[in-house]
């Protein structure tokens, strides 16, 4: 408060117009070292209870100032907290989630009918083990070498891998073809069971010819004794 | 106000003034301290207490001031709080020569007060002592609102002149 608003509040005081709580702020301002003379005379007159209770007010305003300027840094403090979490969140990319959990397949319910043979409702049949899911192929896959495989992160993209090789078509072959190859294929067969036979014989008459040709040798040893 | 009316008052007050204390130093032994203070302080000041006068309105502002009082005492100085609160510079402790000034203020101030008119005295202490407003006044002796603060500018204009010319300024 200034000089000018200090003296006009006197003389509110002097008039009996002014509220408690005015003479408690004047109370404050006539109570300084520096004031004028003639404020020591209303300082005293205002008495030491009205600047008792001034001081006790303001120092309790003080306090809640304090307490709510402490609410609202917290309060800025979380803002701030939640702020960078989500940015954070927006910028860092999700990670492929794992799917670690065995599928199992859920076992819908279904209305079993009483007797369904006699009214010749299908039967809808789930299976009690844990299965895996369905995944239709068109081709074997070719095998990978082990360097050129990548980890599977999930049964998905390992579908999807399967689906995106590409797997060379073969050749349209007619019956008769096939029958010609099946023929070439049974008198190969053939051919090579008539070989191994022949091998077995040599070596039979091999061996016969050894054994002659030792009692050959034992005969003309024992003539010589 | 008779010494067993004041027991029974007493009695009624002290959650009062506890209340205060604990508010403001946040402790119960603090608070125990200002309200020995201010029951000791109103029973000097007991035998002056009419039975109509709001004695409550008075243990709160005499809770207050002990509470500032003894936080004075404590050394927490009362100028950095304040100053830290609202920028104001009050002088904690006087000097000698401040005393007897201060004395000569509170003797001239008695004596300006005993030369009232006894309604404008009542009025002026009502205002003074238990920091009533004008409207309260009005209702607790039946006197218009516009009469009180006629009556008591009239009493302050009186008490402040002769203090002036007692302290020679």
């Amino acid at each position: 408060m200034t000089q000018k608003d200090v003296n006009q509040l006197i003389d509110k005081y002097m008039e009996g117009k002014t509220s408690p709580q005015e003479e408690r702020q004047l109370a404050i301002e006539v109570n300084r070292p520096d004031a004028p003379a003639e404020w020591k005379i209303v300082a005293e007159m205002l008495g030491e209870l009205t600047l008792g209770e001034a001081l006790y007010d303001e120092a309790m305003a003080e306090r809640k100032r304090r307490r709510i300027r402490r609410y609202i840094g917290w309060g800025v403090a979380v803002a701030a907290c939640l702020m960078l979490w989500f940015v954070l969140g927006k910028l860092v990319p999700e990670a492929p989630q794992q799917d670690t959990t065995p599928q199992i397949a859920q076992k819908p319910p279904v209305a079993k009918p009483e007797k369904p043979e006699e009214k010749g409702v299908p039967i809808e049949v789930t299976p009690a083990q844990p299965v895996m899911e369905q995944v239709a192929y068109t081709h074997p896959a070719k095998r990978m070498k082990r360097k050129h495989r990548q980890p599977a992160s999930s049964v998905a993209e390992v579908v999807e891998a399967v689906e995106a090789e590409t797997v060379p078509e073969l050749p349209q072959v007619s019956e008769e073809e096939l029958a010609q190859v099946e023929k070439d294929y049974q008198m190969w067969q053939l051919k090579q069971a008539i070989l191994m036979e022949k091998i077995e014989m040599d070596a039979a008459t091999m061996a016969l010819n050894k054994q002659y040709e030792a009692y050959l040798e034992d005969y003309k040893n024992s003539i010589e004794i | 106000m008779d010494k067993s009316t004041f027991e029974q008052t007493a009695a009624r007050l002290r959650p009062l003034i506890l209340r205060i204390g604990r508010d403001f130093f946040g402790s119960a032994d603090d608070a125990e301290d200002v309200a020995q203070e201010t029951l000791l302080q109103l029973w000097r000041y007991c035998e002056q207490l009419d039975e109509g006068r709001n004695v409550e309105a008075l243990a709160i502002r005499v809770a207050k001031n002990c509470c500032v009082n003894l936080k004075r005492r404590q050394h927490l100085t009362l100028v950095r709080e304040t100053e830290s609160m609202g920028e104001t510079k009050l002088s904690p402790h006087l000097s000698p020569h401040e005393e007897v000034e201060r004395e000569e203020a509170i003797k001239a101030l008695d004596k300006a007060i005993g030369q009232l008119q006894p309604r404008e005295r009542q009025l002026f202490e009502m205002r003074q002592m238990e920091g009533l407003s004008s409207e309260e006044i009005a209702q607790q002796t039946g006197i218009a609102k516009a009469s009180v603060q006629s009556m008591v500018a009239m009493a302050r204009k009186k008490v402040f002149n002769e203090m002036k010319r007692r302290m020679n300024l």
